[in-house]
């Protein structure tokens, strides 16, 4: 069984993960290739790519675990794949132009949540919940997007990943394990992205270090400290997060959370969701100017730290609440088939 | 005065008591003497007793479900409160025509988490699919109380048609009437509703196949 168990996993959640992160490290290599006088147009190419990881990622999981989708749709929840090939769509067509950080913004937000107010309905829906899709889309996507703009690229993708991992225990304590597994793929492809292009990002701070040492120009010494810092907002920071790609992504994790919520069997309530979203909110808590000088490891572990926090937190409220439900006890560890199995698999 | 009105009282009171009393024996045709003759010159049509109408007793009305678990044992659940309605002479005249409804809420396997789980998308999707419906459409009869029924089985937004071998378990008497026992049998793929979770993804987490044993209690219903 473990061999077996082992490959399923591999399928559903590492090769999604891969062919997510591919996609946006592929952009990252190609803009980390390029000289320096040359890269301002591969940036906004590679940015597209960041656009692309997450639906990705979900699109290729929400195919192994559950194959192709009819029409007219079989379960309302099947109309997730729809929602994010258009996540997709809008994300990299508003990434690639030329928009300010705000006119993303509210373009992405108001298209992806118009049209999840619209066409994303789930079951025992009403006009409010709708509604709050729609507002929650647009304020998620607001904080997530200020995020992306503080935040260098390495610690808005370790945020997000932290965000969609935190949704898929949400989902498994929902009782809604192939959502669940869909979700870890989405954080496995966004942490892989994120870890490349840290790689990439140091690799490039050492390159300029190397470069100040031997020009001895003392401006440029400061630049790449200022950079070490918050890469963000530096020459070493290769491909920054769009607005557009962030508030797709925060789209795509709303529409997820609604999902789990609509079919929820479990513990979890509206709160635990929410607090899970807006915890990346958490990451503008630790300014620019109070990690001025640090290392960049230190930036991106406070910011990704703060959003672990409440995360964990929010897991282990939800989970004592379904802990505390189950008078069997440990009898609910051994009959839930996907408990099973994750135990047999250790 | 009084005596005027009690005697009348004391003869309606047991007149009434009598009319409430239902018949406990099948009550009898009465043929007119001029309607004789012209029965005796055609066929004789085979009796068709009318058929009683019952309603299934939700208390002692259940589906229970097997199904293997990691190819090891055979795990048992069940669904309480089976509502409906069967249509049946009670007698082997005709087959008995039941129409059983089990909702998906009422999922009893003794552990509120695997119930959860089973209400869920991955399984049952109770949100969207809220009732197990069967409804006979003909029945064979292969013995004493003892009949092939087809019938439709509405299961996660899928009807096909299937095929139960039903028993007749006893005629009996019950607080408001009499009462019948039924007790069908049918296995069939679960797959083939649509629901796939655990079959190959996750690999051999859950057998395909179900067995499906509904005990049902129906009572006769009185006409209004």
């Amino acid at each position: 069984m473990l061999p077996e168990v082992a490959l399923y996993l591999l399928q559903v959640l590492l090769l999604p993960a891969l062919i997510g992160a591919a996609a946006g490290i592929v952009g990252v290599v190609f803009v980390a290739r390029r000289p320096a006088v040359e890269r301002a147009p591969m940036v906004r190419r590679a940015q597209v790519a960041q656009a692309v990881v997450a639906p990705l990622a979900f699109l290729a999981s929400f195919w192994l675990e559950t194959g192709p989708v009819g029409i007219p749709l079989a379960e309302r929840w099947h109309l997730l794949p729809f929602a994010m090939a258009v996540a997709m769509v809008v994300g990299s067509l508003v990434a690639r132009s030329r928009l300010p950080w705000w006119g993303q913004w509210s373009l992405v937000a108001v298209v992806l949540g118009g049209m999840a107010w619209k066409f994303v309905v789930f079951p025992a829906s009403n006009p409010y919940i709708q509604a709050g899709l729609l507002g929650s889309i647009v304020l998620v996507g607001l904080l997530w997007s200020a995020v992306s703009r503080d935040a260098c690229s390495v610690g808005m993708a370790m945020m997000s990943a932290i965000v969609f991992a935190g949704l898929g225990v949400l989902m498994i304590l929902a009782n809604f394990a192939s959502l669940g597994v869909m979700s870890f793929a989405v954080s496995a492809a966004l942490a892989g992205l994120g870890m490349a292009s840290g790689a990439l990002n140091l690799r490039e701070v050492a390159r300029m270090r190397r470069e100040v040492e031997a020009s001895g120009a003392t401006q440029a010494s400061e630049d790449a400290a200022i950079g070490a810092s918050c890469p963000g907002d530096a020459a070493c920071e290769l491909v920054p997060w769009t607005a557009a790609a962030a508030t797709s992504l925060a789209a795509i994790a709303c529409v997820l959370a609604l999902c789990g919520h609509a079919y929820n069997y479990g513990e979890v309530r509206p709160l635990h969701w929410a607090a899970i979203l807006l915890s990346p909110f958490f990451a503008l808590l630790v300014c620019k100017p109070c990690l001025r000088g640090a290392k960049p490891i230190v930036g991106v572990a406070w910011r990704a730290g703060l959003c672990l926090v409440v995360v964990l937190a929010t897991i282990i409220n939800a989970a004592s609440r379904d802990g505390g439900s189950d008078a069997a006890g440990s009898d609910g560890v051994g009959s839930d088939p996907m408990m099973d199995m994750l135990e047999e698999s250790k | 005065m009084r005596t005027l009105i009690l005697v009348p009282s004391l003869i309606a009171v047991p007149v009434l008591a009598l009319a409430a009393i239902e018949p406990t024996v099948a009550p009898v045709a009465v043929v007119q003497p001029s309607a004789l003759g012209a029965m005796a010159a055609q066929p004789a049509p085979a009796a068709q007793p009318a058929a009683a109408s019952m309603t299934l007793d939700p208390v002692h009305s259940m589906a229970l479900f097997r199904i293997q678990h990691l190819e090891a044992g055979q795990f048992w659940g069940r669904f309480n409160g089976v509502e409906g309605s069967v249509s049946w002479p009670l007698d082997d005249a005709s087959a008995p025509m039941i129409k059983a409804i089990a909702k998906v809420e009422q999922v009893d396997t003794g552990s509120e988490k695997l119930d959860g789980n089973l209400k869920g998308p991955n399984f049952f999707n109770a949100k969207e699919f809220p009732e197990i419906g069967f409804t006979t459409t003909a029945g064979t009869r292969v013995g004493e109380r003892h009949w092939t029924l087809t019938g439709d089985l509405s299961l996660h937004g899928v009807t096909k048609p299937v095929t139960v071998d039903c028993v007749v378990t006893g005629v009996g008497k019950g607080p408001t009437g009499r009462k019948v026992g039924f007790e069908c049998q049918l296995t069939i793929k679960r797959s083939e509703f649509g629901m796939t979770w655990g079959i190959e993804k996750p690999p051999k987490a859950l057998g395909d196949e179900v067995k499906l044993v509904i005990g049902l209690e129906a009572d006769e219903t009185k006409a209004e």
